[in-house]
């Protein structure tokens, strides 16, 4: 079966004048805690939805 | 890992139905998962052993200790309530280098919900907890329930979090799942000024990992940068929860000590009798019972759910509990979480 998510990245891509900032806002901040010598360091969707009542982070 | 089903708190939203009980895991139990996870850990960069509950710390310092002590190579963290941290659990958690996440819903007017058996409020208790933390410089995550999420409610919270001083917060809107049956179908526009509130007052001030805020502005960037295919993982992460009596629960925590006519106990198996690897390799190699269930309600939600690219799917228990089967597609938990929150972040980017 298809998926229907175009119809989703469309709106997001719709609004991307205003998502563009806030993106690169929070790009700038995974930079900053991830140190110079790593790209990125942002969640990853299993640190996300799967469970939601306890925090568990890989992330260092 | 479930050291106790014990809570000395009686949340007027908690889902766990033998909370009033000390179901209270065998050293056993643990050794027996060590035996698999020290392994697991061996091969990985980073593992996280999560002690949940009930409230982990009702086991005592001592017994917690026989818990953890089989373990090697670990990451151990402790959700905890935070009513009976004070300096001599401070020490425990630096002996053992425990990450910390605590669960409190904001000022004490929001966290009001979170009452003793007496009825009693807990959130002085809770403060306490985080004045011992601070006291010991010890970081901690933060999980604040939001029980009615509307405009004007975020940015306070948010400042409360930030002067509180985790460096992490996720954010539950309180969902319908097991012995909680209050109603949790919210009104759309609520919940999504909410979320648009959060966002704003995340990029006002990012000092705080926030979970879900992060993960939409991350999703929000890979779209635009047309790579938002790449974002969900080609093989989803069983999770394995054990229970405090060595049942292993795959893919929702959530669900571990329950039982359901039409589903029996959510088990795959017990450490006791099988080690955990053997366990969920049987398991995802021929899905069987609820999660041949739950996983064809994943391709049912891919297939239907224009969110689906961003969430990854409606969780199983919140399938279950509003919904009564596994193979269903969209809850109010996937509305008020997921759907409202991408929804606010497009809200707030075209106000912007």
């Amino acid at each position: 079966m298809p998926e229907q998510h175009d119809v989703v990245t469309e709106r997001v891509r719709a609004a991307a004048t205003g998502l563009a900032p806030m993106v690169a806002r929070a790009e700038a901040v995974w930079r900053e805690r991830a140190g110079p010598e790593a790209v990125v360091r942002a969640p990853d969707w299993e640190q996300v939805f799967p469970s939601q009542f306890y925090e568990f982070t890989n992330r260092r | 890992m479930q050291p106790t089903t014990l809570c000395n708190l009686n949340c007027a939203y908690c889902y766990l139905p033998f909370r009033s009980r000390d179901g209270r895991m065998p050293v056993e139990v643990a050794s027996a998962v060590a035996g698999t996870v020290n392994r697991w850990a061996a091969e990985a960069d980073q593992f996280s052993v999560v002690w949940h509950g009930g409230e982990p710390l009702t086991v005592g310092r001592a017994y917690l200790g026989e818990l953890m002590a089989p373990f090697r190579g670990v990451e151990q963290h402790i959700q905890t309530n935070a009513t009976l941290i004070d300096d001599a659990w401070c020490e425990f958690f630096r002996r053992h280098d425990v990450r910390i996440g605590l669960s409190i819903d904001g000022p004490a007017d929001h966290t009001a919900l979170r009452v003793d058996w007496a009825g009693r409020p807990a959130f002085d208790r809770i403060m306490r907890g985080v004045a011992a933390l601070r006291r010991h410089e010890i970081r901690f995550a933060a999980i604040c329930v939001v029980a009615d999420p509307r405009p004007g409610l975020a940015a306070e919270l948010y400042e409360f979090f930030l002067n509180l001083g985790c460096y992490w917060l996720g954010i539950n809107v309180e969902e319908r799942e097991g012995v909680n049956t209050r109603v949790n179908a919210r009104p759309a526009e609520a919940v999504q000024a909410f979320w648009s509130e959060l966002v704003a007052a995340w990029l006002a001030d990012p000092r705080i990992e926030l979970r879900e805020v992060e993960w939409a502005l991350r999703y929000a960037g890979a779209v635009l940068a047309g790579g938002a295919d790449d974002l969900l993982p080609a093989l989803r992460d069983p999770i394995p929860t054990v229970a405090h009596d060595g049942r292993v629960v795959l893919f929702s925590p959530e669900l571990a000590g329950f039982t359901d006519p039409a589903y029996g106990d959510f088990a795959s198996g017990n450490v006791l009798d099988r080690p955990l690897d053997e366990i969920v390799a049987a398991a995802v190699a021929a899905p069987t019972g609820w999660i041949a269930e739950y996983l064809a309600g994943t391709e049912n939600c891919r297939a239907s759910c224009p969110y689906f690219g961003f969430c990854g799917g409606g969780q199983a228990s919140n399938r279950l509990f509003e919904l009564g089967r596994f193979d269903g597609t969209v809850t109010d938990h996937c509305r008020n979480t997921k759907i409202r929150l991408l929804e606010g972040v497009l809200d707030h980017a075209r106000a912007a």
